[in-house]
């Protein structure tokens, strides 16, 4: 089987991404609102920090305190940045999925319908 | 009526003291009074009312943010004084466990809460706060009972142990 690969969550794979896009801007505020905007949904900051903590303690990402703004009632930013084994839990995560649902096209199509 | 008509971004933009603000709303009392007696416009009646009313409720944020002080607002304060429901971020720091949470995470809502109530109004932002508050609750409630829930398991396999 090789070595041991590493899987994402749904969600965690959306926050990863969202971190990633996010690049330098990426702090709480800034990624509940992209992955609010990519999954049409209102997402919980306590949701996301929540998945932020987990993927941190797993080693996918790393964060760092920031500066301190007067609009955010002079509290400092907590940045993230995802780190080579997050990219690579991406990684291994999208290519899975891809070679369950290779050929699959039409299955998925017809069974939605049949649903 | 040759005087411009203040608003929240009239207000923010002239950076306004409290003596001002007093002197503001004074002014348009007088103005209003004056108009009232000489049975003017209704229209800038009406205006002068609203605007009666901003500057009151400015001169009350002011008076919130810095009691019994005569100072200019800082500049990135006076730019947007509005601030999230004191209960809303009471129960928002109660339930927050550690430290660094308890900065990040009222420092991110309140930084969206101003972008939304210049977008959406104060009762919008206020009602989306509350939303913000409640589920993040939810959770931390839902985590502190699942982790409860697995201690007990474990607890009840060692004793089988």
């Amino acid at each position: 089987m090789g070595e041991q690969k590493d899987y994402l969550g749904n969600f965690e794979e959306i926050v990863l991404l969202a971190v990633l896009r996010l690049a330098e801007n990426a702090y709480g505020a800034t990624i509940r609102q992209t992955v609010a905007e990519a999954t049409e949904r209102d997402v919980s900051i306590g949701a996301v920090y929540a998945t932020l903590d987990r993927l941190e303690r797993k080693g996918y990402l790393k964060s760092w305190q920031g500066e301190a703004t007067p609009e955010r009632g002079g509290r400092a930013k907590r940045y993230f940045r995802v780190e080579g084994t997050g990219v690579r839990a991406l990684n291994d995560t999208a290519a899975t999925r891809n070679r369950l649902a290779k050929g699959l096209e039409f299955g998925i199509a017809s069974l939605g319908g049949l649903i | 009526m040759n005087r411009p008509m203040y608003d929240d971004a009239l207000i923010d933009m002239l950076n306004l003291s409290r003596d001002d603000l007093i002197e503001l709303l004074n002014d348009i009392e007088v103005h209003a009074k004056a108009f009232k007696e000489s049975k003017g416009d209704s229209e800038i009646l009406e205006k002068l009312r609203i605007e009666h009313l901003v500057v009151a409720r400015r001169l009350r944020a002011f008076d919130k943010a810095m009691p019994a002080t005569n100072q200019r607002l800082p500049e990135a304060v006076a730019a947007n004084t509005a601030a999230p429901p004191q209960c809303g971020e009471r129960i928002l720091l109660l339930i927050l466990g550690t430290k660094k949470e308890r900065v990040n995470i009222p420092g991110d809502l309140e930084e969206e809460y101003r972008g939304i109530v210049a977008k959406h109004g104060a009762r919008y932002a206020k009602l989306w706060y509350y939303k913000q508050v409640a589920a993040s609750a939810w959770l931390m409630i839902r985590t502190a009972i699942g982790w409860g829930l697995l201690a007990s398991i474990g607890a009840w396999i060692r004793r089988l142990i």
